[in-house]
């Protein structure tokens, strides 16, 4: 629920301002920077650790894809052999 | 087994040790030279699988158990701990929870595997009996782990089976309070669970190891279901199923960990991020997808009225009740049930049909078992409930009478040479 929520309000903070729409006015572009920080702020709330999971992940999974194929070779070769 | 004549290790250390307590004689005589039929396909990985994840389940349930507080006042904020502050602790939490869902498909897999290639049949029963009994202890084990974080969803799943103990008539309301420790799930109840949570795993390990000492007496049964003959028939167990068994493994665990870093909170249930309420019931209360066909089951029996009246014989909740176990009781009861001699359904084209109808029937359980009991839902429930029974207890018995199996092959050997 909260990742839902958080990357909702990061979409309306990254969403284009509509053509024909006023010219921020300085004070609407301070808002708007602290506005940008919101989702941020909720994304590290629901999952302070986001980022080292997916980093993690991803060398975990790079390593077990090498080591799969590896032990197919092996495998294949056990087969291999004449019984 | 006859003993054999002992052959000596050439390492004098190991030699040693094997003179005093034969561990290296057990790893040699018992799985490496081995003979295992030469045929065996991949659905024979699942046992090794199976008992890897109890591995990784054990491991990693301690871990959690060290930064785990089992008080009502605490549990849930003890577990956001462990996900927050922590070292790895939400590496440890993705493990431990997306294991009990990894585990049931697995077991799940193993058990239809022995259903379509009859090996329950004789002489594997008391292998099979061990099995359920596993199956049993495992459901047991994870529905206590799920009530351990204290959630919504924890807490009102264990109100809701304790509710269920309660149409027991006679015995069901002092059952209960014995089960929970007073007469509501609370802080008796979830320190009971975290306590026999702990146990329970080690319990399995003891009957997988009966388990498994069973299937090395019987032998393992093979994708054919006929006996080996001949040492054509049979190769050592290592290195051809040593090196599979661990070829199976490196993909299981690629699964494995593709969700749990990319989606750990795929099978977490919509109200376990929200602490236990007792005083506000979720709208829905939907157990995890593993107890999802003996959930339909449960949930699809009626009031059992004699005809004409209106005198109930066995209240809708009773009969749920009877229907769950009554499905289990059945599984512990199929090796009887099935007399066929034939064991592997390549052979049995009547039972090989009935094996996928019986697929069929139970996904619709599952299907079934996540939505509102109303309408189209309910009568399913109520066909597939049925259907269940009628495959088990009437089906299997007759089929002998009316099935002709297909001649079996006279060897492992030819049959893998065609």
């Amino acid at each position: 629920m909260k990742r839902t929520a958080a990357l909702l309000l990061l979409a309306l903070a990254l969403a284009p301002i509509p053509a024909g729409a006023s010219a921020p006015s300085p004070t609407t572009a301070v808002h708007e920077a602290e506005a940008a920080q919101a989702p941020l702020s909720l994304l590290w709330d629901a999952e302070p650790l986001q980022a080292t999971r997916l980093r993690t992940g991803a060398g975990v999974l790079a390593f077990l894809a090498v080591f799969a194929v590896l032990l197919y070779i092996l495998q294949r070769r056990a087969w291999a052999k004449r019984s | 087994m006859p003993a054999a004549p002992r052959v000596p290790f050439k390492n004098p250390v190991v030699e040693w040790v094997d003179v005093r307590l034969p561990l290296f004689s057990l790893w040699r005589d018992r799985y490496a030279m081995m003979p295992v039929p030469r045929n065996l396909n991949g659905w024979w990985v699942s046992g090794a699988l199976a008992l890897f994840t109890l591995a990784v389940m054990i491991v990693s349930g301690v871990f959690l158990a060290m930064h785990y507080t089992p008080t009502t006042a605490q549990a849930f904020a003890s577990v956001e701990r462990t996900m927050r502050e922590v070292n790895w602790g939400w590496l440890l939490r993705a493990v431990h929870m997306n294991g009990a869902s990894l585990f049931f498909a697995i077991v799940y897999a193993h058990i239809l595997r022995s259903v379509y290639y009859g090996s329950y049949k004789r002489p594997r029963e008391l292998l099979w009996l061990l099995g359920v009994v596993l199956f049993l202890l495992m459901m047991a084990t994870a529905f206590m782990g799920s009530v351990l974080p204290w959630s919504q969803t924890g807490y009102w799943s264990a109100t809701v089976v304790a509710n269920l103990f309660r149409a027991i008539p006679f015995v069901g309301e002092p059952l209960v309070t014995w089960l929970i420790g007073g007469p509501e799930v609370g802080e008796a109840t979830l320190r009971r669970f975290f306590a026999l949570h702990y146990l329970l795993p080690f319990a399995m390990i003891g009957v997988a190891f009966l388990h498994v000492a069973a299937q090395h007496v019987a032998g393992a049964n093979n994708p054919l279901g006929i006996d080996p003959k001949s040492p054509q028939d049979t190769v050592p167990f290592h290195p051809r199923y040593t090196s599979r068994d661990l070829f199976g493994l490196a993909v299981f665990v690629l699964v494995f960990a593709a969700i749990v870093f990319f989606a750990p909170a795929a099978f977490v249930a919509p109200a376990s991020d929200i602490p236990a309420d007792p005083m506000t019931t979720p709208d829905v209360i939907v157990p995890a997808w593993y107890f999802l066909p003996f959930f339909a089951m449960l949930r699809s029996v009626g009031d059992l009225v004699v005809p004409f009246t209106a005198i109930v014989l066995i209240p809708a909740q009773l009969g749920g009740v009877l229907a769950l176990f009554g499905a289990l009781l059945t599984l512990l009861l199929l090796p009887w049930l099935d007399r066929s001699p034939v064991r592997s359904a390549v052979f049995r084209p009547l039972y090989k049909k009935l094996f996928w109808l019986l697929v069929l029937d139970l996904a619709l359980l599952g299907y079934v078992g996540a939505q509102e009991p109303e309408g189209l839902c309910r009568l399913l429930g109520r066909l597939a409930t049925a259907y269940y029974f009628l495959h088990f207890l009437i089906f299997l018995p007759l089929l002998p009478r009316i099935e002709k199996p297909q001649p079996l092959p006279s060897s492992i050997a030819e049959a893998v040479r065609e």
